[in-house]
């Protein structure tokens, strides 16, 4: 059984890093095909690297991405920390945890289409002050704002469960007023789950494609990385400038992560019991 | 030692608290008065109020009805952050993100209007940690401390403050058996050393008793009785209060005589033991001694009865009993022991040859006069 | 005086902490509560017309065929991972996180690009088909139907690795020593021990690869090589489809698929406790 299951884990491993493994090779591919793998050349990166499509389809991501991470953060906070005060009203408390898992429950085509019908139909005239229409910047953030939301809702309560209410009372009765008590006592011991939810937000945003894409239908050119991505494999000849722009998303997402996980190790006190 | 009414004003008074919670009334209109510099106890079961009543002192809830005078100055409405009183946490509620030294420190920092310079600061903190004797774990995290040891850190931090007033909540109770002890030792010590007033919430009698100057009797939100140790322990006021010290045990005795020129004293003859003994009656000064024949509550804790074997008895003021049951418990042996008239008594014995099953004894009281409960309660 | 005074005691500090769920409910409220009602009331804009042509043929059989290909996935999926979460969580403590990095680390990439890193794979001229091919296993993963399962356990399994690993890591070893002591063979404690303590956990993460792969549109698109039609493409073909869209149809679908989402979810908070939503607040 033991010799089974190292078997199993070995195989299991192969199954995950093959393709990648093949897809990065491929890359350097020489072939004017994707599909091919012939000789050795950095020639896809220079021209991958010098397409204004490209460039614009990062600047766009990560813009995207900074400013939902940022937005999502907030509220996602502002709602854990209102979950964590109702946790007497267990009602009001459940219905707002619902609220903010539901996204990350559900599948993410259902979110998409809901605000495929939202911004093409129903509150068009009045939001269109605001750019929120198809295929536009707010609305591409807006839907990712609403997926990051409970991803940071999940980080800081996980955090949350962890502190002592009775923590709060102490600093008031050792004279804090109460934004002192907040500042100097809870804040601090809920901040990595914040950051941490910060980069899982900004992770969701930069791999998001179901919600950019029912966004993004019709849209003005209104490109994403992985929308960029979809639509270079949608075609009929696939060059290997797709290989490269793969690689290039592999290494976004493996970098956002790997940050979070060691900013939330950095910001844990020596201390302190986990 | 002081008695609290006496004398200066209470440092703190509280009269007619009230706390409703739905409908539940969990203070139903407690006073009390605590003297500077007074080691005073609010001992309950868990569910008397002991809690809500804390929680009131320290400004985190407020009452239904009634005030709350610090240092003579009305504090029914004084926001928790400016009362002249620290509390300690039942469970530290110690700051994980800070280290020692940060916590001690951190009354001291908010407390910007009490401005104080980096350097008094910092005397302050050391002294505190010197007193707790945590001078060389200033660096640490709590999380990196024993339990004893972040008691500690919660003490010293409610301390830095100079309070004139000390709240402790149940500040042993996640600590085990003989670390308590030591503990209890060190607080009683550093409390008499400092001269502050403390109040401490337990549940626990012999900590009450080993520590305090005054203990309070708190029973479904009503305050029972109000005294030192000896008088709560040994004069109970009432049924309810005896019972709260397990194992005594009551004996009934019928009114003789009074004793001439001591009101509160009577004779009376205790049937158990078959003997006649003094009795103080009505110890909260009721004027009106009980009447010849009426029946009296005798109240002796086992340590005061004494026991014998039949051989060695010379004694004439003892009864006849057997022994029932022994059970060792290092510093004493624990009899259960039937008298003549079927009543079983516990009698409590350190020293002495060891009695067996079965044997008969006799059974004496060690003390001239016995306290009786009040009649009519149970 | 009584008015602010009250303000500072920390119970009503508690309190007025809710007013801080005003801002994301009014987000969620506008771009999450009001696009799923959208979704109910496009579908429902011509009575039940739209429903009921949805649950007959053709589309009944789509429905199913979908159904049958997310609990395949998921089976398949609970097959690889549950001997890797074991794996995982029999290795000493300090080489666990180690492990389960090697096991997650391909997630972290955008799951498009794993999708079409399988596509490379597996397209027929490809060197895997070849390899199989000349093995005696013609079209053994490069038929659509086998590439989409593979795809999407490829894509979600993480999902089920995790909390496979959460309840493994807290059962208590002592059980299987108990079980050993009494006789039983390393199949008897798996099955009478391991599985049942583990049950919640296999619950959870059943539903939660299976809901993901209900809605799933890229992989059957990008590996059924055009003859895999599920619930998904279905609705994406009906909403942005270049033949013949239609949205209010599209909307009955998604109803379809929401209601298909929230019965599993359901079935996974009730058997599954405490992994879906987090820790449960007592």
């Amino acid at each position: 059984m033991r010799h089974a299951l190292k078997v199993h884990v070995a195989l299991v491993t192969l199954f995950l890093y093959a393709p990648l493994v093949v897809l990065v090779v491929y890359s350097f591919s020489a072939s004017r095909f994707a599909l091919r793998m012939e000789g050795f050349t950095l020639e896809w990166y220079r021209r991958a690297l010098s397409n204004p499509a490209v460039y614009k389809a990062v600047v766009t991501s990560f813009s995207v991405a900074f400013l939902s991470a940022a937005l999502s953060t907030g509220l996602g906070t502002a709602l854990a920390l209102a979950i964590h005060s109702l946790r007497r009203a267990k009602v009001a408390g459940k219905a707002l945890l619902a609220m903010g898992a539901f996204p990350l429950l559900a599948p993410e085509i259902v979110l998409g289409l809901g605000l495929l019908l939202f911004f093409s139909r129903f509150l068009r005239p009045s939001l269109l002050l605001w750019g929120l229409e198809l295929g536009s910047f707010p609305s591409v953030v807006a839907g990712h704002v609403t997926l990051g939301i409970g991803y940071v809702m999940y980080t800081v309560r996980a955090r949350l469960e962890h502190f002592d209410d009775a923590q709060l009372l102490a600093a008031h009765d050792l004279g804090a007023s109460r934004p002192e008590a907040f500042w100097t006592v809870m804040f601090p011991q809920i901040l990595p789950g914040i950051i941490a939810g910060a980069c899982l937000s900004l992770a969701v945003s930069l791999d998001d494609f179901y919600v950019s894409y029912f966004v993004s239908v019709g849209g003005s050119g209104f490109q994403t990385l992985p929308l960029y991505f979809w639509n270079l494999q949608g075609r009929q000849a696939l060059t290997p400038e797709i290989n490269v722009v793969s690689t290039l998303l592999l290494g976004f997402s493996f970098l956002f992560v790997l940050s979070a996980f060691v900013l939330q190790k950095w910001l844990r006190a020596p201390g302190e019991v986990t | 030692m002081s008695t609290g009414t006496l004398g200066a004003p209470p440092l703190l008074r509280v009269c007619g608290l009230r706390k409703r919670f739905g409908a539940q009334e969990v203070l139903k209109g407690v006073d009390l008065e605590v003297a500077q510099g007074e080691f005073f106890s609010l001992l309950g079961a868990s569910g008397c109020g002991k809690t809500t009543l804390l929680r009131i002192l320290a400004g985190f809830e407020t009452a239904d009805e009634g005030t709350l005078e610090i240092g003579g100055v009305n504090a029914t409405h004084t926001p928790v952050q400016e009362r002249d009183l620290n509390l300690v946490f039942q469970n530290y509620a110690l700051f994980p993100h800070m280290t020692v030294y940060e916590n001690v420190a951190f009354g001291l920092k908010v407390r910007k209007k009490k401005s104080i310079t980096r350097q008094e600061l910092n005397t302050r903190v050391e002294n505190m940690l010197e007193l707790t004797r945590m001078s060389p774990f200033a660096r640490r995290y709590p999380g990196q401390l024993s339990g004893g040891q972040q008691q500690r850190v919660a003490l010293a931090r409610a301390l830095a403050p100079h309070p004139s007033l000390l709240l402790l909540d149940e500040p042993m109770g996640a600590l085990d058996a003989g670390l308590r002890q030591e503990m209890q030792r060190e607080l009683r010590a550093l409390q008499r050393r400092l001269g502050l007033t403390f109040i401490y919430v337990t549940h626990d009698q012999d900590e009450a008793l080993a520590l305090s100057d005054r203990i309070a009797l708190l029973h479904e939100g009503a305050l029972l009785q109000v005294g030192t140790p000896e008088d709560i322990y040994a004069r109970p006021a009432s049924r309810a209060v005896a019972a709260f010290f397990p194992e005594g045990n009551v004996l009934m005795a019928t009114v003789r005589a009074p004793v001439p020129g001591q009101p509160h004293v009577v004779r009376a003859h205790c049937s158990g033991l078959g003997v006649e003994v003094e009795a103080t009656v009505a110890p909260s000064g009721a004027p009106n001694a009980p009447q010849s024949q009426n029946t009296l509550h005798l109240l002796v804790r086992p340590e005061r009865l004494h026991i014998l074997c039949k051989e060695e008895s010379r004694q004439s003021e003892s009864a006849d009993a057997r022994v029932e049951s022994v059970s060792y418990l290092g510093r004493e042996r624990r009899y259960v022991v039937r008298l003549a008239n079927g009543q079983q008594v516990v009698v409590s014995q350190n020293g002495g040859a060891p009695i067996a099953p079965g044997e008969a004894v006799s059974v004496s009281f060690l003390d001239a006069r016995l306290h009786a409960l009040p009649a009519g309660q149970l | 005086m009584k008015a602010r005074t009250q303000k500072h005691t920390a119970v009503s500090a508690s309190r007025k902490v809710s007013f801080l769920a005003l801002a994301p409910l009014a987000w969620l409220g506008a771009f999450l509560v009001v696009p799923l009602g959208l979704i109910l009331i496009t579908g429902f804009d011509s009575g039940l017309h739209h429903y009921a042509r949805a649950l007959q043929p053709p589309f009944s059989s789509v429905i199913w065929s979908s159904v049958v290909l997310a609990v395949a996935s998921s089976v398949f999926c609970l097959g690889v991972a549950f001997p890797v979460a074991w794996f995982v969580v029999t290795r000493t403590p300090r080489w666990r996180a180690p492990w389960l990095a090697v096991f997650l680390t391909p997630f972290l990439l955008n799951f498009l690009v794993r999708i079409y890193a399988w596509f490379v794979l597996l397209r027929p001229e490809g060197a895997l088909a070849r390899g199989l091919g000349t093995l005696g296993f013609q079209g053994l993963l490069t038929s659509s139907q086998s590439a989409v399962v593979l795809g999407l356990v490829y894509s979600y399994m993480p999902f089920l690795i995790l909390p496979l690993y959460a309840v493994l890591e807290k059962l208590d070893w002592r059980q299987l020593e108990a079980a050993r002591d009494l006789g039983a063979n390393a199949w008897q404690q798996a099955w009478h021990v391991v599985v049942p303590h583990a049950r919640p956990g296999i619950l959870a993460g059943l539903v939660l690869v299976f809901v993901p792969m209900m809605g799933e549109y890229c992989v059957p698109r990008m590996l059924g090589g055009g003859m895999i039609s599920t619930l998904g493409t279905q609705i994406e073909s009906q909403f942005l489809g270049s033949v013949k869209p239609n949205w209010p149809f599209g909307a009955a679908l998604a109803g379809v698929l929401m209601i298909i989402v929230g019965a599993a979810l359901t079935l996974g908070f009730k058997f599954g406790k405490g992994l879906l939503g987090g820790r449960d607040d007592a």
